[in-house]
């Protein structure tokens, strides 16, 4: 007891501690440590966020295009109709498609992907609408010459993306479809080739309005999406908008080896 | 102040240094994790998913690359030889109940070798279900080997003729299912296979003097390319003919008046038009209005632009190397079918005293080869369809690769002749009252020239205006004959003249005959027929797969003969070069020379082939459909 009061007393009776000017200086460091460490605290709680969004939309955009494209993989039905059909453009793909384990499928349906360009505060969109045939009865038989009649107003429409906008490769945008054919007996012959090669796909893709014409639509065998999906929110400055996300896939449509001899379409059996 | 003592000093600020380091790299960490784990996470999902896809296309792939090397194989069902461990049944054994993912056998996906090297195997695997056709109504539906046409391939509906196999591909947790739609196509798909629809260029001979050697050959071209002069064996279909089954020409059909083709809208009726994309690939003949070309299509009527060429593939040659040593004759062969055993009859020689070739080898209860295929090897001189004696054991012929073929088989067989296939009686196998094939057995008659039925009638020709000479030579399409009794005895105003028919043309003078229209029917029933053992066949009957590779099925001296011997019932399918259609001369529906036809599809033949049967150049079965088993 007597210890502890000795010890209290000496303590008191001391005059060493910090001066007003190291205690100032203290405050100083500490407040500008502690500006920074809110600062960095901050920064990491935005960068989380802006993660999240960018691995949300990554996950809603590689969503809708794992959906086109499966149904693009599921689009050789009828070796006597083409998949993609008259009016698809740069911005919009109308295809034929069904899913089914069944001998005869009983749900063709005529897809619509369509592409609203960003304009503005309005973001661009991503839509799928959906059209099933007029008559059902006449479906799915082999090597027949059928044309497919669809509703006039779509059954379904679900919007597969927000904020979608074209992609760039080296300062070129990218159109959201681009639709390539096989060559043909007309086409300028690739460098090394003495006969047309019918078996290679032609490099350049078809024209938006060549697709007009229900030949050019058929001819399709090949399809390219392309996209950048970008997220939600204001988009900042940092990390050079590496939010947003570029997508792309491709599908073929064929069910046999191209012929070298013979001009070749889409979803052909051997030729 | 010492080192040692600046190192024992405790002022400073690297606490707060690392304090700081510290905070920012959790930070940066933090954010990385963030960040990895979501996008890890989404692009392993992602490419498991398209792992799996891809597996499941190498699954349809494995067996597409199985079915385009035995046309058969679906027939053996989930035990083919050697095994693919990929195979499964679609439902547990005796159950109608699915079998669940895990419960199937798999395989590893095999990348393929490049460049002699053996690549390592994926982790991605692939199972194969054989789905049993919604036709069959066992109980417990299966791929069933003894029962497979009903168990797997649709037999009605627009699918039929199909069958279904479905593949499952597995990645790293995720699954894709495929389901993969075959359907048969080659020359037993149809009913009546053509390249040309016009007659064989040899049916013309030798070209006359003056012409160059291809005056006749150039008619091997499609319908708007022929020469005019090719238009005399133009074939065309009339009214009161039917087709009955599917048919796949790849030329331009000749049409007069109202023939019907197929049998109901199952049957696809594919004209070609010669390439052309355009037109309907139909026409009246000369002499035939169009308002009188009004076919009726049965089946459906497949345009042009929709017709997919199936080319032949350039011989039969292939199928020597198949066949058993024992079963590889050469030579003039003669084979007579009785079941489950044949009587050979080869190596034929010359006897001098019936002026005719005789076997000196006779073999009896041959066993079928193992293989199921025969060939008889040797090349000979072009065959002329028309002549006095078409070439029936003919001295000179004994190397020819002729086999002569009838009887009656229980054992699927493919016969191959490197020249002619010559039907000399009936040939048939074990049929319902209705006369529809019972058993399983299919026949297969292949030819790299032509298939021919028997019909050895004699032809008298005219006496020119000249007269008959006493000595010389007559050619008349492209066969040159010896002239030797200047004028018959029992046909007035006829000339005679030998049997014997020179296969080279002759030197010395040679006279074209003016007119030669005239055939001896005396001969016809057989019974007096100078030309034993081949007697003229009255409605014969042939069950059998048919294919003339360079040439065509083809009745001899069809031409000629009164036609009292009936139509040829042909219960199978027809395939050749040129048209098929070279049985008789018709007036309107009415046979005036050789036979009619009653050609009638076998609708086995949709998913099975005589063994080792040739097919087009590309695969056989090929996929018309593939899609996702569930909607994405």
């Amino acid at each position: 007891m007597s210890t502890l009061r000795t010890t209290v007393r000496r303590i008191s009776s001391q005059e060493r501690g910090f001066t007003l000017m190291e205690l100032v200086i203290a405050m100083a460091l500490g407040t500008v440590v502690s500006l920074a460490g809110l600062g960095f605290l901050e920064f990491a709680t935005s960068d989380v966020s802006r993660i999240n969004e960018r691995v949300h939309v990554d996950q809603t955009a590689r969503v809708a295009l794992e959906r086109i494209m499966l149904r693009l993989h599921t689009a050789c039905l009828v070796t006597s109709v083409a998949p993609i059909r008259t009016g698809s453009n740069e911005n919009e793909m109308k295809f034929i498609s069904a899913a089914g384990g069944e001998a005869a499928l009983s749900k063709l349906q005529l897809h619509e992907i369509v592409f609203t360009k960003p304009s503005g505060s309005k973001k661009g969109t991503l839509v799928e609408n959906i059209y099933e045939p007029t008559k059902s009865s006449e479906l799915y038989e082999f090597g027949k010459s059928r044309e497919y009649t669809f509703s006039a107003k779509p059954v379904s429409t679900v919007k597969l993306l927000t904020g979608v906008k074209n992609s760039e490769r080296s300062g070129e945008t990218l159109p959201l479809f681009r639709y390539y054919r096989y060559y043909r007996s007309t086409d300028p012959l690739p460098t090394g080739y003495t006969a047309t090669p019918y078996q290679l796909l032609y490099p350049t893709p078809l024209a938006s309005s060549s697709l007009e014409k229900a030949e050019e639509a058929e001819s399709v065998v090949k399809v390219e999406v392309h996209f950048t999906a970008v997220p939600e929110g204001v988009e900042p400055a940092t990390f050079e908008h590496d939010r947003a996300i570029p997508l792309e896939d491709s599908a073929v449509f064929r069910n046999a080896t191209a012929s070298e001899t013979t001009p070749n379409g889409p979803c052909q059996p051997a030729n | 102040m010492s080192l040692r003592a600046r190192v024992r000093r405790e002022d400073g600020v690297t606490l707060l240094v690392a304090l700081g380091v510290t905070f920012v790299t959790g930070v940066l960490l933090v954010a990385v994790f963030a960040s990895s784990r979501g996008e890890l996470h989404l692009t392993a999902t992602d490419t498991a998913a398209k792992k799996a896809y891809y597996a499941a296309e190498a699954g349809i792939q494995d067996y597409e690359f199985h079915i385009t090397q035995d046309g058969n194989y679906l027939s053996y069902c989930t035990e083919p030889t050697p095994a693919n461990p990929a195979l499964n049944q679609y439902y547990k054994e005796n159950t109608k109940e699915a079998l669940k993912t895990s419960e199937l056998k798999t395989v590893e996906v095999s990348p393929a070798a490049e460049n002699g090297e053996t690549l390592p195997k994926t982790e991605e695997f692939y199972a194969l279900r054989l789905l049993p056709a919604e036709s069959d109504k066992e109980k417990y539906p299966k791929c069933n080997r003894t029962n497979l046409v009903e168990s797997m391939v649709e037999e009605k509906g627009p699918t039929t003729g199909s069958f279904r196999v479905m593949s499952t591909g597995f990645s790293d947790g995720e699954t894709r299912t495929l389901v993969a739609t075959f359907h048969n196509v080659n020359f037993v798909s149809f009913v009546w296979y053509s390249v040309y629809e016009t007659g064989d260029p040899s049916l013309y001979g030798e070209a006359p003097s003056g012409q160059p050697a291809t005056y006749w050959s150039e008619c091997e071209k499609f319908y708007n390319l022929r020469p005019k002069r090719c238009e005399v064996f133009n074939n065309y279909f009339i009214t009161g003919e039917s087709v009955n089954g599917p048919m796949h020409t790849q030329d331009h059909v000749g049409i007069c008046g109202k023939p019907i083709f197929g049998r109901s809208s199952t049957d696809n009726i594919e004209f070609g038009n010669g390439g052309s994309s355009v037109g309907e690939g139909y026409s009246g003949e000369t002499g035939c209005k169009e308002s009188e070309v009004t076919p009726e299509f049965k089946g459906t009527h497949i345009t042009p632009a929709k017709v997919s060429a199936i080319t032949p593939p350039p011989g039969d040659e292939e199928l020597q190397h198949i066949v058993e040593p024992a079963y590889d004759y050469q030579g003039m062969t003669e084979i007579v079918l009785e079941g489950n055993t044949m009587t050979v009859k080869k190596d034929y020689a010359y006897n001098a005293s019936t002026e005719k070739l005789e076997p000196t080898v006779v073999t009896k209860n041959v066993g079928y080869p193992p293989s199921g295929v025969i060939y008889v090897a040797g090349n000979c001189l072009p065959y002329s369809p028309f002549g006095p004696t078409p070439g029936y054991y003919e001295k000179g012929t004994e190397s020819c690769g002729d086999v002569y073929v009838r009887g009656k088989y229980y054992t699927s067989l493919t016969i191959a002749a490197q020249n002619d296939v010559i039907i000399d009686g009936n040939i048939t196998t074990e049929t319902n009252s209705e006369g529809i094939p019972s058993g399983n057995a299919l026949l297969g008659l292949v030819a790299n020239n032509f298939v021919r039925v028997a019909h050895p009638v004699e032809k008298l020709y005219k006496k020119p205006s000249g007269g008959c000479k006493n000595e010389g030579y007559v050619s008349f399409r492209g066969t040159t004959y010896k002239i030797q009794d200047p004028e018959s005895a029992t046909h007035p105003g006829y000339c005679e003249y030998t049997n014997e028919a020179y296969k080279v043309k002759p030197s010395g003078s040679v006279t074209e005959w003016e007119a030669i229209d005239a055939c001896d029917t005396t001969n016809e029933t057989g019974s007096t027929h100078p030309l034993e053992p081949v007697e003229d066949l009255k409605e014969p009957v042939i069950y059998a797969a048919v294919l003339a590779l360079k040439h065509s099925f083809i009745v001899d001296n069809f031409d000629c003969g009164s036609p009292s011997l009936g139509n040829i019932k042909l219960y199978g399918a027809i395939a050749g070069l040129f048209t098929n259609g070279m049985t008789g001369v018709f007036s309107g529906k009415t046979a005036v020379h050789g036979y009619g036809y009653n050609l009638i599809y076998d609708n086995r033949l949709q998913i099975e082939e005589p063994p080792h049967f040739l097919n087009p150049i590309q695969a056989a079965w090929q996929i018309q459909r593939q899609t996702l088993l569930t909607e994405p």
